[in-house]
C-alpha cells in the first residue's frame, strides 16, 4: 500500500495511537474539500467476528483516523456513526445526533417576549465526546416547563446510545448473514457545527480576525494560517449560527478586489484561511494527472483547491478569469478511495465547470485511465 | 535433511508423507503458484491414511481436523495468537519452508464403510487446505517466528544511517521484516526509515549490488537565491564535511526561491544515484525570535533557460531556534519516468533540484536557517515511528506479522511495552535482491549532531515457489 491508516483513541480521552488498520479496510474512502479540507470518509469491517465487530461499535465511537502517505497526514477525522448488521437487525450509533448542551427559548402563557432557559448539560456525554449543542423553542409554557423539556432532551439525546434501526428479522430459510460494521467518519470541520457562535460583539473587525475568533471557539479545531484579509465585518450574527456556517460565510464573501478564499481544516485539526488557487497545480495528459514537474501524482496526495490544466483540451475563443479557461479544472473536491482510485470533482460554482467532468485517476491498477463522465448538473 | 510435509499448530504436526500415517498419493497433489502475494491459494491433496484400528484413524482424521480448524481460526479471530503452517522440505534442501495455513477441508474419496477400506483401516480422502501464496524461509527448526536472518548495526547517525542488506537478500519476492531500534546517543523520540534497494542505482546495470545515494543534501552545495548565504565559518550544530548551514535574511517580504540544489551539485559522481520517490525532511531553525516563517519545498528539473516547472508542496512553519526535521512532503527523482532510458541518459539527472521558497510572514527579524535535506526513501518500504523515548534499554519495533499485519510498540526495558506510540508503514517489505535501509531520527522537537541509534534489522526470505536455495 502506498498510504497507512492509524487508529487513535477518542480526543477527549487521549491521543493514543490504537493500530494500523489499513488491512482491515480494503474498502476505505475519504473526501477533501477546497472550502472545509478533510470532509467526510467510510469504510467497511467484515469477515471478522462478531465480537470484534461489537468491540468497534460499542467502544470506537469518536476514535480518531489518520490517512497518511509518507508518514504525513492526508486525512484526519473522526468515528461519527457506526451501522452494525448483526442477526437481521441494524443498530445505529450516531454522534450527529447527539445533544449534550441544550437550552429552550420558550413565552409563557401571557405571551410575554422570548425568554431562554439557562443552558443545561450532560456531563458525562460532554466529558466523553464533546460539547455539542442544540435549542429548542416551547410556547405557552412556564419557565418551569421549559426546563423540564430542556431536560428530558438532554436524557433523550445526549448519550449516542445504540439504536436499533430496522432489519429482517425473519428472513427467508436458515440464511446466516455474516456481521458486517459500516463506518462512517467526519472531519473535523464538522465539530465547528457543534456549537453556536458565542461572538456578540458588535463593533467591526478584520474579517480574517473574526474567523480567528470563531476557531477559538471551537474544542478540536485551532488557527493554523490565517490570511489576513481587512474587509470589515461586525463579529456577530443577527441570528443563532453555528460556527461552521458562519465561517463558511466569512470565506465566501471574499474581499475588496474580488478574491475567492477557501477554509480548510487540515492535519493536527487546523483551519488555514487562505486564497484559492490561482495557478496551475496539476496537469492532465495522456490520460494521467500530472505534477507540474512531470511526475505522477501520487493517489493519496492529491489534493483540492488546485486548478488541473488538461494539456490537450480544446479552447476556441474564451474570456474570462483563470477559473473560465476552458483548460482548466478548479478541484472544489477529491475523493480518495483505497487503494489507489481519486476522483476529482470540478468546481461547482463556475457554469462552464459544471458541464466538465468527473475525472477519474486509477492508479492502482497501474493503467493511469482519466475516465470522464459528464456531470449533469 | 529428509523431506518434508507437514501441517502442524501449536499442539503438533501431521506429516502427509508417512508411511504409516497420512501419505499423499503419488501424483496427487496439486501446489498451486498465486499470481501475487498478497493471494490466499488452495493446494489439494489426493491422501491415504492408514491406522491401526479404525479408532486410530479416527484419531488421525481428527488430529487432522484439529489443524484445520486452529488455522482457520486464527485466519478469522483477532484474538488467535498461534499460527499454522505447511512445511515442505525436500530432501536436498538445507532448510525446510512455511507457508501459513489459514484453513482447509477433506472429503472421502470412497465410501469409507466399504468393505475394503474398513477392514484394512484406510480412508482415501482429498485434503484441500488454504494458504498464503508463499513460503518463508526460516532458519530454525522450530518454525519461521523464530528464525528470520539478523542484520545488527550499531552507532549509526540520526542522519542517513544506513545497513547494507545484502547478504540476507534471499527469496524471489519482497521478505517480511520486523526492526528494533535502540538508542546509542541521544533521547530519540522521532525514527523515519526507508529501503532503497540497489536495482535503482548505476551500479547495477554493470551488475554489481551498491549504491550511491546520498542521502543528506548539504544546502551549502547549493545555488544561493534571494537574500540567502552560506554560514561563514565552521558550524558546529550543522552537518557536513565543513559544516555549515545556510541562512536567509529576508530582506524582502516574499516568497522568493532562497536556495536551489541539484543532484548534481550533491553528489556529482553519481548523480544517477539520487532516484526514487523521497519525503523530504528539511533540518531548520530560526535564528532568534518568534516570527513567523514558512518554507515550501518545490521539485523538478532546475534550469535557467526556461522558466523551471515544479512540483510545489505545502507550506510547513519552521519555529525555534533549535534544528529540528520538518517533513517537507514527497518528491519523486527523476521527475519524468523513463527518462534515463533515452538516448540523452543520465542527462535526466544531472539537474533533479530540490528549490526552497521561504517567506517571513509576519515580524521583522527572524532569519532561516537550513543545515540539509534528507532524503528518506519510500517508495520500496518506509516507516516511521513517533513519542519513542529510545535508550539503550528502551527501543521500538516495527514489522508485520507473517499474515501481512502491521506489529509496532515500544518497550521500556524488559516489562514495559506499550503499543500506544504513533507509527505509520508502507509496503514495509524488504525489497527484493539487495538494497540498503537509512534511518534518519531527531529527539522530541530537536535534531542534536552526534546523535546515534542501532538497530536489528530480522529479515525473513520469502519464496513465491515451493523450493528456494536458503
Amino acid at each position: 500500500m502506498d498510504y497507512n491508516i492509524g487508529l487513535y483513541n477518542n480526543l477527549k480521552v487521549s491521543t493514543q495511537f490504537i493500530g494500523d488498520i489499513t488491512g482491515m479496510c480494503p474498502d476505505y474512502q475519504d473526501n477533501t474539500r477546497a472550502m472545509g479540507g478533510y470532509w467526510t470518509g467510510a469504510f467497511t469491517l467484515q469477515g471478522l467476528p462478531l465480537t470484534e465487530l461489537e468491540e468497534w461499535y460499542n467502544y470506537h465511537l469518536g476514535y480518531r483516523v489518520v490517512r497518511q502517505v509518507g508518514g504525513q497526514t492526508k486525512w484526519e477525522g473522526f468515528i461519527s456513526q457506526m451501522r452494525l448488521v448483526s442477526g437481521g437487525q441494524t443498530y445505529i450509533r450516531d454522534l450527529n445526533t447527539m445533544v449534550n448542551r441544550a437550552l429552550v427559548y420558550y413565552r409563557d402563557v401571557t405571551g410575554g417576549v422570548t425568554t431562554p432557559t439557562a443552558w443545561n448539560t450532560n456531563a458525562l456525554s460532554l466529558a466523553n465526546y464533546g460539547q455539542r449543542d442544540d435549542t429548542y423553542t416551547l410556547d405557552g409554557v412556564a419557565a418551569a416547563v421549559a426546563t423540564d423539556y430542556r431536560d428530558t432532551q438532554l436524557t433523550r439525546y445526549g448519550w449516542p446510545k445504540s439504536v436499533a434501526a430496522g432489519g429482517t428479522l425473519f428472513a427467508g430459510g436458515d440464511v446466516k448473514i455474516p456481521p458486517i460494521l459500516y463506518v462512517q467518519l467526519s472531519g473535523y470541520v464538522f465539530t465547528l457545527n457543534w456549537r453556536l457562535v458565542v461572538s456578540a460583539i458588535a463593533a467591526t473587525a478584520n474579517l480574517s480576525a473574526f474567523i480567528t475568533t470563531l476557531i477559538g471557539e471551537s474544542e478540536f479545531v485551532t488557527a493554523g494560517t490565517i490570511t489576513s484579509n481587512t474587509r470589515q465585518v461586525p463579529q456577530k450574527f443577527l441570528s443563532a449560527m453555528r460556527s461552521w456556517d458562519a465561517i463558511e460565510k466569512l470565506a465566501n464573501i471574499g474581499d475588496s478586489a474580488g478574491n475567492r478564499y477557501v477554509v480548510q481544516v487540515g492535519a493536527n485539526r487546523k483551519m488555514d484561511y487562505k486564497l484559492a488557487a490561482t495557478a496551475v497545480g496539476y496537469d492532465i495528459a495522456n490520460g494521467k494527472l500530472y505534477e507540474l514537474d512531470g511526475s505522477e501524482c501520487i493517489p493519496g496526495e492529491i489534493v483540492p483547491d488546485r486548478i488541473a490544466r488538461r494539456r490537450d483540451a480544446p479552447t476556441g475563443f474564451w474570456q474570462g478569469d483563470v477559473y473560465s479557461n476552458p483548460r482548466n479544472a478548479y478541484l472544489s473536491e477529491v475523493q480518495f478511495k483505497a487503494p489507489g482510485v481519486v476522483t476529482l470533482m470540478p468546481d461547482r460554482w463556475n457554469v462552464n465547470e459544471q458541464l466538465l467532468a468527473l475525472l477519474q485517476y486509477n492508479q492502482a491498477a497501474r493503467a493511469g485511465e482519466v475516465v470522464e463522465h459528464f456531470r449533469g448538473k | 535433511m529428509a523431506e518434508q510435509l507437514l501441517l502442524s499448530d501449536a499442539y503438533g504436526s501431521i506429516s502427509l508423507i508417512s508411511q504409516s500415517g497420512v501419505g499423499v498419493l503419488y501424483g496427487g497433489g496439486s501446489p498451486q503458484r498465486a499470481p501475487d502475494p498478497d493471494a490466499r491459494i488452495i493446494d489439494t491433496y489426493k491422501c491415504k491414511i492408514v491406522g491401526t484400528s479404525d479408532d486410530n484413524l479416527a484419531a488421525q482424521l481428527i488430529a487432522l481436523n484439529r489443524i484445520l480448524e486452529n488455522a482457520a481460526r486464527y485466519d478469522q479471530d483477532a484474538t488467535e495468537e498461534n499460527e499454522c503452517w505447511i512445511t515442505e522440505q525436500l530432501a536436498a534442501e538445507t532448510n525446510p519452508h512455511y507457508s501459513l495455513l489459514l484453513g482447509g477441508g477433506w472429503q472421502y474419496d470412497h465410501n469409507p464403510h466399504s468393505i475394503p477400506t474398513r477392514n484394512a483401516h484406510v480412508a482415501l480422502i482429498t485434503l484441500a487446505i488454504k494458504r498464503l501464496a508463499f513460503s518463508e524461509a526460516g532458519t530454525s527448526g522450530a518454525g519461521p517466528y523464530l528464525g528470520g536472518a539478523l542484520v545488527s548495526s550499531t552507532g549509526l547517525t540520526a542522519f542517513g544511517g544506513s545497513s547494507d542488506l545484502t547478504a540476507q537478500a534471499l527469496g524471489d519476492m519482497p521478505a517480511r521484516v520486523q526492526i528494533v531500534i535502540k538508542g546509542n546517543i541521544g533521547a530519540i523520540d522521532t525514527v523515519w526509515a526507508g529501503f532503497h534497494s540497489f536495482r535503482k542505482a548505476s551500479a547495477y546495470g554493470a551488475g554489481t549490488l551498491s549504491d550511491h545515494l546520498t542521502p543528506i543534501w548539504e544546502s551549502e552545495l547549493g545555488t544561493m537565491g534571494t537574500n540567502t548565504a552560506t554560514t561563514a565559518a565552521y558550524d558546529a550544530t550543522s552537518t557536513g564535511a565543513t559544516p555549515k548551514s545556510i541562512i536567509v535574511s529576508f530582506a524582502d517580504a516574499l516568497w522568493a526561491e532562497r536556495i536551489v540544489l541539484t543532484a548534481h551539485q550533491v553528489n556529482a559522481a553519481y548523480d544517477r544515484d539520487q532516484v526514487g520517490r523521497f519525503l523530504i525532511l528539511m533540518r531548520a531553525r530560526l535564528d532568534t525570535g518568534t516570527d513567523t516563517v514558512q518554507a515550501r519545498l518545490r521539485s523538478g528539473y532546475y534550469t535557467t533557460i526556461i522558466t523551471p516547472q515544479y512540483k510545489t508542496l505545502d507550506p510547513v512553519t519552521v519555529a525555534g531556534t533549535d534544528f529540528q526535521y520538518y517533513e517537507m512532503g514527497t518528491v519523486k527523482f527523476p521527475p519524468i519516468q523513463g527518462i534515463l532510458r533515452t538516448p540523452l541518459g543520465s542527462i535526466g539527472t544531472y539537474n533533479m533540484a530540490l528549490s526552497l521558497l521561504a517567506a517571513r510572514t509576519s515580524g521583522t527579524t527572524s532569519k532561516l536557517i537550513v543545515d540539509h535535506f534528507a532524503l528518506v526513501p519510500i517508495d520500496e518500504g518506509f516507516c516511521k515511528m513517533s513519542g519513542l523515548s529510545l535508550s539503550a534499554a528502551n527501543f521500538g519495533l516495527i514489522g508485520s506479522t507473517p499474515k501481512n499485519i502491521p506489529l509496532s510498540g515500544f518497550y521500556a526495558g524488559a516489562t514495559g511495552f506499550s503499543s500506544s506510540v504513533p507509527t505509520a508503514q508502507q509496503n514495509f517489505y524488504m525489497p527484493f535482491n539487495a538494497g540498503r535501509i537509512y534511518y534518519f531520527a531527531q529527539r522530541l522537537n530537536l535534531s542534536v549532531i552526534g546523535d546515534t541509534l542501532d538497530s536489528s534489522v530480522y529479515i525473513w526470505p520469502r519464496y513465491y515457489s515451493l523450493r528456494g536455495a536458503s
